[in-house]
């Protein structure tokens, strides 16, 4: 076996914004409308044709859904019985794009995406962005600059890629993009033909996938969030949250003391080693706001805090703030909004 | 100390060669950049191994307290990241190699992977590499991945568990937005876990001293590659501080009253 850099095109060869869109029988992630959005934003700088390629064995049904949105769809049928993971699709989204030359593709920071993408990389010989909070357009220098963050957000990184290495690839965090918009319009659709080797398939095989049905929403995808932290004090007093996450219509989040406290799950786990959330309302309750926590939710367009302790750091950025017991407070807020429900 | 360590473990007698890729990090997240330069102020504060790779490295020592297995434990950076390293013996690797990038080091995660999977082969016969989920200054991900790309090894993301592990395979769980899948992936594999995986233990003081002695083997850029050419194919044009959210509104009153401010406020904002 010999490890070798692959040669990436140029930018003189490369045409298209795609964004990649995984189509395995499961309904098309918000986020992925998003980088559709992100595309649809720097389309007009680029002068370029907003397209998706749609990636999977059910690419029919999910090429369909998107082609309201996009100037035209590469569609990718892989076997319906497949159930390998990323290297099957990375291998495919190489060859769809080393055929097609996009100048771009995006693709929703989700964990099959961005595992995929970064699979693509080497294989394509350039570079990726991941969890992209900002796309623009430099009309000065007329490229793309893709921002993300590292150190916990703490520090904002701009990054350009050179001429000689195309396709940009990117993927772009759950809520930090608006959604795309229909076109109005009707989508080319180009079948891209593939083939793969036998032992590509072989390598990991899904045996099995298990949702967890918690009957409350997705963190990454909920525009309302209600959030514990250390000062629940046990796992019993998640339902006083729980209740009222029901009457805010939003999802239950936690900081990580509580999860390491083992009183909720680490799917609730919001923060640097958790999710990073970005919801319109997050209701941070018993969490004092360490910059880890910060981190994960900082973003969010409204922050309520609920805290005892007047100097919690948690209400240098709260929106509105609570100094309070949350045991009095969550439960009268949950009542007055079932009230106003009624 | 190499006695020690070779009187606990004798040659051929751990079951599978595991490398787990580590990245030597700030310990502070609370950086500041140069105004003049722009870069990164990282100076006088001390260097710990990126926090999600702690968990790689416990469960490639918990491996090996189970199967058996000879850990190896791998970094590209510059001098400094032997103290990393250092850290990982200390902890219980078998093995620690430093792949000194100096200035050449590639500053995107694909450039970085291409280092750590020509180590890879160095060290050779590896059964399993070990990644944390990302680095806290790192690429988000890329690395796990785009390793196993260049190895042309299977991989498994988000890894929260194994359920099991063979000469040829392993079965893991893995978690996903929305749930959990259990994959079964053929070896040699990358796995990168996540940090519901298990609970890293600290180093012991005896583990520290005998950790200090230990020589790590470093290899160059030009030692793995050939030539030291730019591998990196994306380039950070600026670092800056994000904008300061400033202080809301603290909404005064009785619990019944704040209570009353905020619904009117949160119905002014339309989120109600």
């Amino acid at each position: 076996m010999t490890i070798e850099r692959a040669q990436s095109y140029t930018e003189e060869e490369a045409q298209g914004l795609w964004v990649l869109v995984e189509a395995h029988g499961e309904p098309v992630p918000a986020v992925t409308y998003e980088a559709l959005g992100a595309a649809q934003s720097v389309a007009s700088g680029l002068g370029q044709r907003v397209c998706a390629l749609v990636l999977g064995r059910d690419a029919d049904r999910a090429s369909s859904l998107v082609e309201p949105f996009v100037d035209c769809v590469y569609k990718v049928n892989l076997p319906s019985d497949d159930s390998s993971s990323e290297l099957v699709s990375a291998k495919a989204a190489q060859q769809a794009i080393v055929q097609h030359k996009p100048s771009v593709v995006l693709a929703g920071a989700t964990v099959a995406g961005k595992a995929l993408l970064a699979t693509v990389a080497p294989l394509l010989g350039t570079g990726l962005v991941n969890d992209c909070v900002d796309l623009s357009f430099d009309v000065e220098r007329g490229a793309l600059v893709f921002s993300r963050t590292v150190f916990a957000g703490n520090v904002i990184q701009d990054i350009d890629f050179p001429a000689a290495i195309r396709p940009q690839l990117a993927t772009v965090r759950p809520k930090a993009f608006e959604p795309a918009k229909e076109t109005g319009g009707s989508a080319e659709v180009i079948e891209v033909d593939i083939a793969l080797a036998d032992q590509v398939k072989a390598g990991s095989i899904i045996e099995e996938t298990v949702r967890e049905a918690s009957g409350m929403m997705k963190l990454e995808e909920a525009d309302i969030i209600v959030s514990g932290g250390r000062g629940l004090g046990d796992p019993d007093s998640f339902e006083v949250l729980k209740k009222l996450a029901e009457a805010l219509g939003g999802a239950l989040g936690a900081s990580r003391a509580a999860v390491d406290a083992g009183w909720i799950p680490y799917k609730h786990q919001v923060g640097q080693t958790g999710k990073t959330v970005a919801p319109r309302v997050y209701v941070a309750c018993g969490i004092s706001g360490a910059i880890q926590h910060l981190a994960g939710m900082k973003s969010a367009d409204i922050i309520v805090a609920i805290n005892k302790n007047p100097e919690a750091p948690i209400f240098k950025v709260a929106t509105y703030g609570i100094v309070g017991d949350l045991f009095e407070v969550a439960p009268l807020l949950t009542e007055e909004l079932n009230r106003l429900a009624r | 100390m190499e006695e020690v360590v070779e009187e606990v473990v004798e040659e051929g007698s751990w079951g599978m060669k595991v490398v787990v890729c580590l990245k030597q990090v700030p310990e502070t997240t609370e950086i500041e950049i140069d105004r003049t330069t722009g870069e990164l102020k990282t100076d006088g504060i001390r260097g710990i191994i990126n926090p999600y790779d702690t968990y790689a490295l416990e469960e490639a020592i918990r491996i090996k307290e189970g199967e058996g297995a000879h850990v190896v434990a791998l970094s590209v950076g510059d001098q400094a990241s032997t103290e990393a390293l250092k850290e990982a013996l200390a902890l219980g690797a078998d093995e620690a190699v430093l792949v000194d990038a100096g200035e050449a080091e590639p500053q995107d995660g694909p450039g970085i992977a291409f280092l750590l999977a020509k180590a890879v082969e160095r060290i050779g016969d590896v059964d399993l590499v070990l990644c944390g989920k990302e680095a806290v200054d790192g690429w988000g991900g890329v690395v796990g991945p785009a390793l196993a790309a260049y190895l042309q090894y299977p991989q498994v993301t988000m890894v929260r568990g194994f359920r099991s592990l063979a000469a040829d395979h392993c079965t893991v769980e893995r978690l996903f937005e929305d749930g959990f899948q259990v994959v079964r992936c053929g070896l040699p594999a990358v796995v990168s876990v996540v940090k519901e995986i298990n609970e890293p233990r600290m180093a012991s003081l005896r583990g520290m001293m005998q950790a200090r002695r230990r020589e790590i083997p470093v290899l160059s850029v030009s030692d793995l590659v050939g030539e030291t050419a730019d591998l990196s194919s994306i380039k950070i044009l600026t670092r800056r501080k994000p904008e300061v959210a400033t202080g809301g509104e603290i909404l005064d009153g009785t619990p019944a009253e704040q209570v009353a401010t905020l619904v009117n406020r949160l119905r002014a904002d339309k989120v109600l």
